[in-house]
């Protein structure tokens, strides 16, 4: 299955820079059974992390407690309109993505 | 000089290498041991937290009582100084650690997020700041329920 691409906005506010960003993702905990009582394999997203013009900020370790599609939100301190964000997330099957976003 | 770069990319040399180390050097490791914990205290234990110490300083904004578990919109924020790292942990979920958030110098310690919980619980969310631990704890009830009464008042 193709994975939906990962949204992320990035709003600069009077301070602060704000980082919204959506994981198209299923986030199967393995617990879950199937209409067929099969076991659902595993499957979320473990990591996620923004960078600012390059620079890591945020790094972040989830696990399938976090509600399926999983939508964040993060502060920066600074950042201005321009700037570049990036966003990366890494799922326990080793599938990642990473978007980039100019801070509005 | 063309050949070999074409024989370098027909053998998928290029591909595996970039597919096989890069994300290994890009993300350090990830906590199983926590996240396959069932109780609290052994989650604790395995994200290294001896002791923490109550705090208001950590603001945790979440509905008292909500209809469903599987969408629990979660705002934290800690105004401690020097806040390293946040960590959500939910006690009668059956694995307590949800995540643990690290902030480096420009992030402020701020996060908004959707949890899921299995029944109504504590909600605690631990912060790292100058080497020590700090707790706040808020209660969420899922779905009480409408009673007859409620419905004919």
């Amino acid at each position: 299955m193709p994975l939906a691409q990962m949204r992320v906005r990035a709003v600069s506010g009077r301070t602060t820079t704000d980082v919204r960003l959506l994981v198209p993702h299923a986030m199967q905990g393995g617990m879950e059974r199937d209409s067929e009582n099969r076991v659902v394999a595993a499957h979320f997203v473990q990591r996620v992390s923004i960078k600012l013009n390059g620079r890591l900020l945020v790094d972040s370790e989830i696990g399938p407690g976090v509600s399926r599609n999983p939508v964040f939100t993060f502060r920066l301190a600074g950042g201005a309109k321009g700037d570049k964000v990036e966003v990366s997330w890494r799922d326990n099957k080793g599938e990642s993505q990473t978007v980039e976003a100019i801070v509005s | 000089m063309k050949s070999a770069r074409r024989t370098l990319l027909q053998s998928g040399l290029g591909v595996l290498t970039l597919g096989l180390f890069k994300p290994i050097a890009a993300w350090a490791s990830w906590n199983s041991a926590a996240f396959e914990a069932t109780s609290m205290a052994e989650a604790l234990r395995e994200l290294g937290v001896v002791t923490a110490k109550h705090t208001s300083l950590i603001r945790i904004d979440v509905p008292e009582v909500v209809e469903h578990g599987a969408l629990v919109p979660v705002e934290i924020m800690s105004d401690l100084d020097g806040t390293k790292a946040l960590s959500l942990l939910i006690n009668r979920n059956p694995a307590p650690f949800v995540a643990r958030f690290q902030f480096m110098t420009g992030a402020v310690p701020f996060v908004r997020l959707n949890v899921r919980m299995a029944e109504s619980s504590w909600l605690h969310v631990i912060a790292e700041a100058d080497g020590k631990h700090y707790v706040a704890t808020r209660q969420v009830t899922i779905n009480p329920g409408i009673t007859c009464d409620e419905l004919f008042d």
